[in-house]
């Protein structure tokens, strides 16, 4: 973790906060509607608890998009963390460190560590909107299930990011990680949401707990594959022969 | 002009312009077949000719809950708008390109050409896909006065239709003729697009480092305008006033319940006009060699 990965964290969480700053704005007008449905719909509210979504009895509407648009911060931020520095300095990385996978296990796993700080930061503004309702009540391993699946969706959004940006430059690479959030976003009124990682993230308060350990273990499974592919990459990358950051 | 027919071919040939259209032209393939494909397996309807399809069902921009286009599309916008040619100023900067360029057609010229084919670049990635959206839907679907209130029947509603419009200028042009409405919204949304690559492109001016963050800009502005609609919402309640731009190209019933002078969007493309354009001013009245 050196300075410029914390400057980055830092400006991910400010700008996470300001896209939940309309929402925290208008909670005075939202206390009225919940209060109303609080009574004969309580057990179904725990999505909204640690997501936000509004309507949790479908799980996830489409009018909730916009509170998804924190899904496209984290690969602006760490899209570039492996790719640009193989792009750029992969020369300079590598007559210094032999081995490879090291390396690049190294620097995932600190990707790893930032998602789950910004799951970990929004669920907690999503909870804090709505904590009158009762959170101590949650009992903690549906919470660590709920936090372990939505770092797993921001990590492979990153991954997705810095796998792409290896040959094409971070720039496509971002792009490509947001049209594959909002296809996921699609995915989720279509006949084969499983495999849908935004999916995978909403969760009802009467989900039994293999359901859960499903969704979580889905997106485990997706994150997992990227791992894999990006490892197959950076072992087999000739450096220095094109600057990718170049080319779009 | 000279100089902005090379920009735009060079635009033109960029894989980030390739990328942007082709992602754009398959969200209005997913958006048609979608539209139609719902329609084809609804059993309550039948085959019945008051049945058939409305000619705006399956527009890329017309608000449908419950097939979330418009959502995926403001979700999508700011990265979109921005990918066709606003780095080309950041990698002709890194590679040394801009300062053989300018030597040969002067600062300005080369500077203001950037920023045109830049508007160019985010008005086409949006324009004529969004054309291609409304052909598609005229071609397929039954045309029909009043299609965007899902009722077919214009007989019955024809004479009275300030009722449903209450004189919004978008509504109105659709009851007069829909493809005319259609290609206002969609102009509405390619000018707005374009307005955003041109200030992605003069901000990049600022960037030394770490193309990737010339997307922040165009985004924090988007969300910036829906933060503050959302501030205005709680002040007003719930009938309040639309600031985004990217609303008023959205085709929808709703429309006339919310304050939509047209006036609003004109005035904020305008100043991010004016804006990246002054940029672009104080970078070409600059020392290049620093």
């Amino acid at each position: 973790m050196n300075t410029r990965n914390l400057i980055r964290l830092a400006v991910t969480l400010t700008v996470i906060f300001v896209l939940n700053l309309g929402d925290l704005v208008s909670l005075r007008r939202n206390v009225i509607d919940f209060e109303q449905s609080l009574g004969n719909d309580f057990s179904k509210i725990f999505s909204q608890l640690l997501f936000g979504f509004h309507r949790a009895d479908t799980g996830l509407n489409v009018s909730d998009i916009a509170q998804l648009a924190f899904l496209a911060v984290p690969p602006m931020f760490f899209g570039q963390n492996i790719s640009a520095d193989l792009s750029i300095s992969g020369t300079y990385y590598f007559t210094r460190q032999n081995d490879r996978t090291a390396w690049y296990v190294k620097r995932s796993l600190s990707l790893l560590v930032f998602s789950l700080i910004i799951a970990l930061f929004t669920c907690t503004l999503n909870a804090l909107m709505t904590s009158y309702f009762d959170v101590g009540s949650i009992p903690f391993p549906r919470i660590a299930l709920v936090i372990c699946s939505v770092t797993l969706c921001v990590y492979i959004l990153v991954m997705l990011s810095n796998i792409v940006g290896i040959f094409f430059g971070s720039v496509i690479g971002l792009a490509v990680a947001v049209v594959y959030a909002a296809v996921n976003i699609l995915l989720v009124s279509s006949p084969i949401k499983q495999v849908s990682i935004v999916f995978n993230c909403t969760f009802l308060a009467d989900e039994s707990y293999a359901d859960m350990a499903v969704k979580a273990g889905v997106n485990g499974f997706i994150a997992a594959a990227l791992f894999a592919a990006g490892l197959a990459v950076i072992r087999k990358r000739e450096l220095g022969l094109v600057n990718a950051e170049h080319l779009f | 002009m000279n100089s902005f027919r090379t920009q735009l071919r060079i635009m033109l040939h960029k894989r980030g312009f390739q990328i942007g259209f082709t992602v754009m032209m398959l969200f209005v393939a997913y958006s048609f077949v979608r539209g139609m494909y719902y329609v084809s397996l609804d059993p309550e309807r039948g085959a019945d000719i008051s049945n058939l399809q409305a000619v705006d069902r399956a527009l890329l921009n017309k608000t449908n809950e419950s097939y979330g286009i418009p959502q995926i599309l403001r979700f999508i916008f700011p990265f979109v708008c921005v990918l066709p040619f606003s780095f080309s100023l950041f990698i002709d900067r890194s590679t040394r390109i801009s300062d053989i360029v300018i030597a040969r057609s002067g600062k300005r010229r080369y500077y203001f050409s950037k920023l045109a084919a830049a508007f160019a670049g985010g008005f086409i990635i949006f324009f004529i896909p969004l054309l291609i959206s409304t052909a598609l839907t005229h071609i397929f679907c039954s045309s029909s006065i009043i299609n965007v209130f899902d009722i077919n029947f214009s007989e019955l509603t024809a004479g009275g239709k300030e009722f449903f419009t209450m004189g919004d200028l978008m509504l109105e042009l659709i009851t007069f003729s829909p493809a005319l409405g259609e290609l206002f919204a969609a102009l509405l949304l390619s000018v707005y697009a374009g307005a955003c690559a041109m200030l992605a492109l003069a901000l990049s001016y600022f960037f030394r480092r770490f193309a990737v963050f010339i997307f922040v800009p165009v985004f924090l502005l988007c969300k910036l305008f829906e933060l503050w609609e959302s501030m205005i919402k709680v002040d007003c309640g719930y009938m309040y006033l639309r600031i985004d731009p990217l609303k008023y190209s959205v085709i929808s019933s709703d429309n006339p319940y919310y304050g939509r002078p047209y006036w609003i969007p004109a005035a904020e493309i305008a100043v991010i006009i004016a804006v990246s354009a002054g940029i672009m001013l104080f970078a070409s009245r600059r020392d290049q060699l620093q």
